[in-house]
């Protein structure tokens, strides 16, 4: 692999659209999605929350169409189906609409993913167990924990550094005929170095 | 591509030392810009404190290169712009977090009297422009009127933008 590959990196930062109204709406955050004809290299993703009153415990997803089409016109956190909903809340996991989770995955307890810790406090979490590749249309969502509690004024942003490929360059040959094909969902883990 | 063992012997270490003179503001420190036409492959990260008067969380993060520039280790107590909360405080203007996350509670990321703590999550890379910024959590107060600096501490491989180098996949 060449290293110029790498100077091809970009900052993204997406932000929640609309603040929570209230406690019984979630809030969320979906990226834009991956152009039809690139692929996006994850090399480090990132959130925080910077007006929850309370400790909140986040987790990341990549997401395929239809739920990656939200981020064509966010409206979020508005309650959206493609998401589940309790009793109480609503736009908790799990994503009904499909999603696999790339970040570290917690209950309440763990003091890695939680962000507002202690409430007010607007620190970040690492969204990025392992280097992985978005194939085109799919997004990134981040979700806050059902458990965690919700609240007035809650948005989510997130960051990341990307390398946006198209399709037809080689990063692995094996990976890049997958990403090219259409046989099988295509979510590729792995990290060597 | 397979590579030898020899590329490895390019690893260098490199430590950036912030000013360590902080009290009425939160330390941080920042290293240099990744130089144009490189890249930094991070074996490891790390970073401490060397006041032993209170333990503090810190963080790293990359921070982009429309920011990077205008970020610098200070030569006195004061603030940067690159924070926008007070007295050095996180959330960033800029910025996506290298080191694992959290605030209270996270031992693994407390440095107290000159103990390290580890900044990267896995093997990073950094592009050109980029830097690393090493600050303290929000929630941590200043340390009035004990001084406080944060050292930033590297091994990384510098690579020109036209060499192979491993898949990092």
């Amino acid at each position: 692999m060449r290293a110029s590959i790498l100077n091809r990196a970009e900052y993204k930062r997406w932000t929640t659209s609309n603040s929570t109204p209230s406690a019984s709406i979630n809030p969320y955050v979906i990226s834009e999605r991956v152009p039809a004809d690139k692929v996006w290299i994850v090399l480090a993703l990132s959130a925080f929350m910077p007006h929850a009153a309370s400790s909140q415990f986040l987790r990341a997803f990549a997401v395929p169409p239809p739920i990656s089409d939200m981020s064509l016109n966010p409206q979020n956190p508005s309650v959206d189906q493609d998401f589940s909903q309790t009793v109480s809340i609503s736009n908790v996991e799990p994503i009904l609409s499909g999603g696999v989770l790339v970040s570290k995955g917690s209950g309440t307890g763990s003091t890695e993913m939680s962000v507002n810790s202690p409430g007010g406090n607007a620190n970040s979490v690492n969204l990025l167990r392992q280097r992985f590749v978005l194939r085109p249309l799919w997004a990134l969502a981040v979700l806050q924990d059902k458990n965690g509690g919700g609240g007035n004024s809650f948005v989510i942003a997130l960051s990341a550094m990307i390398i946006a490929m198209p399709l037809a360059e080689a990063v692995k040959d094996s990976y890049a005929a997958l990403v090219a094909g259409t046989a099988s969902p295509v979510f590729l883990v792995n990290k060597s170095l | 591509m397979s590579f030898c063992a020899d590329f490895y012997r390019r690893i260098q270490g490199r430590r950036w030392t912030g000013f360590q003179g902080f009290i009425l503001n939160k330390a941080f420190a920042v290293s240099d810009a990744v130089p144009a036409g490189k890249v930094w492959i991070f074996m490891s990260l790390s970073g401490f404190r060397l006041s032993s008067a209170s333990s503090r969380i810190l963080h790293f993060f990359a921070v982009p290169p429309a920011d990077a520039g205008g970020l610098v280790n200070l030569g006195a107590d004061g603030t940067s712009g690159q924070f926008t909360g007070v007295n050095n405080n996180p959330p960033l203007k800029s910025g996506v977090l290298l080191s694992i996350g959290g605030g209270t509670g996270l031992t693994d990321m407390q440095s107290l009297g000159g103990s390290s703590v580890n900044g990267v999550n896995l093997p990073s890379y950094l592009p050109e422009g980029w830097k690393v910024l090493a600050c303290i959590d929000s929630n941590e107060g200043v340390t009035n009127p004990t001084p406080d600096g944060i050292t930033i501490d590297a091994a990384l491989i510098e690579v020109a933008t036209d060499e192979c180098i491993p898949d990092l996949l």
